[in-house]
């Protein structure tokens, strides 16, 4: 995920993901570039990492434990902007369980359902610093 | 298609097939996941199951078969820079247009990864 849109505590984010030629994920479908529908998973499940950096004020940090139901769209192209939606359905000390979906142009690309993730202790990936460059970086909410 | 997440197939049958994904420290995925604590995010664990699953469709049906959808993900213990994954997959399930596999991930013979469900359908290729 490269920028948070909208932020709700313990709820909800929304976010985006850009996607450029000029990253190295790109791969050839129906002979035209397209994002491997893993990766847009993976925005998604960053969106509810983020979640849970936000949620914690930066105590915490998440890791994937689990995905119930993944479910992949249309491909991604290179000069898309893939909006990303996650939304809590519950939080507590060690997990965050939440669901969310990836849209271009107001179309569905991805969906995850009954996404599992296993809460760290930030410190322990990351300086405390480096998590809150990351937030400054990320967090474009206006007046953020 | 090039695959990414697989190093090598090891062995492909028409029901069944095990491949290779080493973890290597110099990935640049380790900078950001996470600097003090490097794991491989697991989604890419299954994408080297789709392309090992892709690999056994095209070998058996042709044509290329592309992700569609996947069910009950588990990422059972942290992959860590070093760390050789041997990744199999089995056919459930198979039709011309859409087939389900199984998936398993696999360090040092301790699991590391599981999908219960894989499904992949074919993609033509444009005209």
């Amino acid at each position: 995920m490269d920028r948070i849109d909208e932020f709700e505590p313990g709820r909800s984010v929304r976010g985006r993901k850009l996607a450029s030629r000029a990253e190295d994920y790109w791969t050839e479908r129906e002979g035209r570039l397209s994002m491997p529908p893993w990766l847009v998973l993976e925005a998604i499940c960053q969106a509810g990492a983020w979640l849970v950096v936000l949620s914690t004020e930066g105590r915490h940090r998440a890791a994937l434990a689990s995905v119930g139901q993944a479910v992949f769209g249309p491909p991604v192209r290179p000069g898309d902007v893939v909006h990303l939606e996650g939304t809590i359905d519950s939080l507590d000390e060690e997990a965050l369980v939440f669901h969310g979906r990836a849209l271009v142009e107001g179309e569905v690309v991805a969906e995850a359902h009954d996404v599992i993730c296993t809460l760290l202790e930030a410190e322990r990936l990351e300086s405390a610093e480096s998590t809150a460059l990351l937030i400054r970086m990320l967090d474009r909410r206006s007046g953020a | 298609m090039k695959p990414d997440q697989l190093d090598r197939t090891l062995e492909v049958q028409p029901d069944s097939a095990r491949g290779l994904r080493h973890v290597p420290a110099s990935l640049d995925v380790f900078d950001t996941h996470f600097p003090l604590f490097p794991v491989l995010p697991g989604v890419l664990l299954l994408g080297g199951l789709f392309e090992l699953a892709a690999v056994l469709l095209q070998e058996r049906a042709g044509g290329r078969w592309d992700a569609a959808s996947a069910e009950r993900v588990r990422f059972h213990r942290f992959v860590q820079p070093g760390d050789t994954v041997e990744l199999r997959v089995t056919v459930v399930q198979f039709a011309p247009d859409r087939a389900e596999l199984e998936g398993t991930g696999e360090v040092d013979g301790r699991r590391v990864a599981s999908v219960a469900r894989l499904v992949l359908t074919p993609t033509d290729a444009p005209g």
